[in-house]
């Protein structure tokens, strides 16, 4: 224990930490210890080493390139800083609480404006709807109108100028006959439109059963009707849609469409009507009309039905003879 | 009142004069608050990392944080505390960014210059006086302080190059003495170890 603490006065004489009184308690200790004065002559010998160490010398030029160095480092922190703390004072302004209380209230006057536009802003105006009022017999009611999925698409480089896309939905009654132009034009816009078969087949029916032979037909309501024959999901429809057509005049767009069912109809009926149509002009005219003879010629040769091979063969050796 | 005391209370009402100029940008107060204490600063720095140039930067970045807290020092500490105490904390730090480049270059010139590594050369050649005399002493002094913790060679070099007094290097480190004592005696019998394996006992 003793010589610990000499070895640890050793080690502060080394360091000039003694005081006076342990100067002379390691002293007296020293003159009759060989283990502590083997301590002291090896840390005299580090300390002699340590010592010799040359070090860094801090001279005058030193100490001024030093300077030199951090005055232009600090002169471009300034800088950096000034340009900060100028922005920085910008943003701080809105810390202050009179300033933050005046934004505030702003915020809430313009987020109350645009509530209260939305709640009671107007129906917007109908610009690209149909309108029939118009139309002599028919008369319409029009309800509220909706809008939905309203997308805004981008702003104008002019001043105020925007564009947007949306929805709009405005249910509308209508009165009128059958026979009037505009309901029937509703009609097959709703026939090309509507998803519920069953109401496409009523529009389709009611189109069928009072369409005119003798008018020649509206140019809305024949697309729309071949479009249903052609390609409508449900086959009454596509079979009341045939109905419809054959009660016009044959022109080129129905030919097309009647041949397209007698060629790719897969309802056989529908292929036994789309004959029985084509026979009557073609007979009636006595010219073969050579897109009908390749169908007919087709289908007796190969369709899957014996039945509307059989009668493909009639028609087609019928009109070959004239 | 002695003149002594008076003085120092002259100087200390300076200081402080100084310090408030300086926390409100007066950078001509911030350079004379600097001229104060930056020798005490660069010499720390420089027995601490043994290479001027490193010393720069180590003053630089002192005198840096200095400037950019000065704002929030709030003088319940003397500024030459706060400020050694920054010093010290730079010190550490760099020798931590710079240990494992300091061993490398020390191995690599060894190899390079003499072919073999210095210890090889110094268990080969002799007498520990004619090691002692050559500049290879010095080497291997810095190489045996690089090899003590950033603590320990901090406290060890402000102690035996600076003559800092234990408490006032306790009071610049945030310790107590007796954990300065540790320090010192610890990075001592470290360093004389590896002196012995190299000279001889």
């Amino acid at each position: 224990m003793k010589h610990q603490h000499i070895k640890e006065l050793i080690h502060l004489s080394f360091l000039d930490e003694l005081t006076d009184d342990e100067r002379q308690v390691l002293e007296k200790h020293l003159q009759s210890c060989q283990d502590c004065q083997g301590e002291h002559a090896g840390l005299d010998r580090m300390h002699r080493l340590v010592a010799g160490q040359k070090n860094v010398e801090v001279t005058d030029e030193l100490l001024w390139e030093a300077r030199r160095e951090l005055r232009v480092a600090l002169r471009l922190e300034q800088m950096k800083r000034s340009k900060w703390s100028e922005l920085l004072e910008r943003i701080n302004i809105l810390s202050h609480p009179t300033v933050r209380y005046a934004f505030a209230a702003a915020a809430v006057l313009v987020i109350g404006i645009g509530l209260g536009y939305l709640m009671f802003v107007p129906s917007l105006p109908v610009s690209h709807f149909v309108d029939t009022a118009s139309t002599e017999g028919v008369a319409s009611q029009r309800g509220d109108t909706r809008v939905s999925n309203f997308r805004f698409v981008r702003q104008g480089p002019e001043k105020g100028e925007v564009e947007f896309s949306f929805e709009m939905v405005t249910p509308i009654r209508m009165k009128g006959n059958v026979n009037d132009n505009a309901v029937q034009r509703v009609l097959a816009q709703a026939l090309l439109n509507d998803q519920n078969p069953g109401a496409r087949l009523l529009m389709v029916s009611t189109l069928a059963n009072q369409v005119e032979s003798t008018r020649l037909p509206d140019v809305e309501i024949k697309a729309a009707l071949i479009r249903a024959v052609r390609s409508d999901a449900n086959v009454g429809v596509r079979q009341e849609a045939l109905k419809a057509l054959q009660k016009f005049p044959l022109d080129g767009e129905i030919k097309q469409a009647i041949i397209y069912v007698l060629r790719y109809e897969t309802n056989p009926s529908m292929r036994i009507d789309a004959i029985n149509y084509l026979e009557k002009p073609v007979l009636a005219a006595k010219t073969a009309d050579q897109d009908i003879l390749d169908a007919l010629k087709e289908k007796m040769q190969s369709d899957e039905n014996n039945y509307i091979r059989i009668r493909a063969r009639n028609v087609y050796e019928e009109v070959k003879q004239q | 009142m002695s003149e002594k005391e008076f003085l120092n209370n002259s100087e200390a009402m300076q200081e402080l004069d100084l310090i408030q100029r300086a926390k409100r940008g007066d950078m001509g107060a911030f350079e004379q608050l600097v001229y104060r204490y930056d020798k005490q600063v660069l010499s720390i720095a420089a027995r601490y990392v043994q290479s001027s140039e490193d010393a720069k930067d180590i003053y630089q970045e002192v005198f840096m944080r200095v400037h950019r807290s000065l704002s929030r020092f709030q003088l319940r500490s003397q500024f030459s505390t706060w400020l050694f105490r920054i010093t010290t904390n730079v010190c550490l730090s760099h020798r931590s960014r710079r240990k494992r480049h300091m061993h490398t270059s020390l191995d690599q010139e060894a190899d390079d210059e003499h072919g073999y590594s210095l210890a090889e050369k110094l268990k080969d050649g002799g007498a520990a006086d004619q090691h002692a005399e050559s500049s290879d002493v010095a080497l291997h002094v810095q190489r045996a302080l690089e090899n003590l913790s950033p603590k320990q060679k901090l406290v060890f070099t402000m102690k035996y190059y600076e003559g800092y007094k234990i408490r006032e290097i306790a009071e610049m480190l945030g310790l107590n003495d007796g954990t300065v004592k540790r320090y010192l005696f610890s990075a001592t019998k470290k360093m004389r170890s590896e002196l012995k394996e190299i000279f001889g006992s």
